[in-house]
């Protein structure tokens, strides 16, 4: 009595669970983001959320957008062209290249992290000198009242 | 009364078409994010307020960034319309969450376009 999963169903759950996932991160990267209007505020957060905890988190993050992005690409090809007659082979195929775009991604990323694991006496956020003379150049075209 | 008075009609054919079309480019536009900011950052990927500006400063970026920001508001705004259409069959429950959703994608839009240009 029970629907036996097949690869066109994962790939839909996984599609609409990475979508949900991707909303919920946009809704607070909009929201993070608008609240460093300041050089000070933005390396304070920016120290926090660059930390090798967090980058570490990043590449979950980048795995979702992998899954999202190359299962919008499947849906592209059934959509525009004869893809339905394979989507299930398209689906392991792309699983093999969002692996190595994965690997080849989520390296980076860990080397990162592990840089900062081990020093994080290095970082440059508590310089915020250059930044605001950036900011200034950044705003000389808008007129901005001063908080 | 018809379907779309009840608020139940499906997206049509529009919000099917956008939506690939949003989707092929928030993938151009993510690998230069990802680019930019993630893999070939300097510093180890530090980001900095110093280091954003700098770029912000070119408009060309500024444009770049502002134009991504509508898209993947659109796109998510579209894809949790899609979920919502699929799943809440009740009319009156509808209406109010797509009127949510509204109002969310309004203030992401606003807000996040307003942070590009500095006002934020």
């Amino acid at each position: 009595m029970f629907y036996r999963p097949k690869t066109g169903m994962l790939a839909w759950i996984l599609f609409r669970t990475t979508g949900i996932l991707l909303i919920i991160y946009l809704a607070m990267h909009i929201t993070v983001i608008s609240n460093l209007h300041n050089p000070g505020k933005f390396n304070e957060t920016m120290a926090f959320l660059g930390s090798w905890q967090f980058r570490l988190l990043e590449i979950g993050l980048y795995a979702v957008v992998i899954y999202h992005a190359l299962n919008g690409v499947r849906i592209l090809i059934i959509d525009f062209w004869k893809g339905a007659l394979f989507q299930a082979k398209m689906f392991w195929i792309l699983a093999a290249i969002g692996l190595v775009l994965f690997v080849a991604g989520a390296y980076p990323i860990f080397t990162h992290a592990m840089y900062w694991k081990h020093n994080p006496d290095k970082s440059n956020y508590h310089i915020i000198e250059e930044a605001s003379i950036a900011q200034e150049t950044f705003l000389a075209g808008w007129e901005v009242k001063d908080e | 009364m018809s379907d779309r008075d009840r608020g139940i009609r499906s997206g049509g054919a529009f919000s099917w078409f956008f939506q690939r079309i949003s989707g092929v480019f928030l993938l151009l536009a993510l690998l230069v994010h990802f680019w930019v900011l993630h893999f070939s950052a300097p510093d180890h990927g530090e980001i900095t307020f110093g280091s954003v500006m700098e770029r912000l400063n070119n408009p060309l970026w500024r444009a770049f960034d502002i134009l991504f920001v509508v898209t993947a508001v659109y796109h998510a705004m579209n894809g949790a319309l899609l979920i919502v259409q699929d799943y809440i069959r009740a009319t009156g429950l509808r209406m109010i969450v797509v009127a949510g959703l509204w109002i969310g994608a309004l203030y992401f839009l606003i807000v996040g376009s307003m942070t590009i240009l500095g006002l934020a």
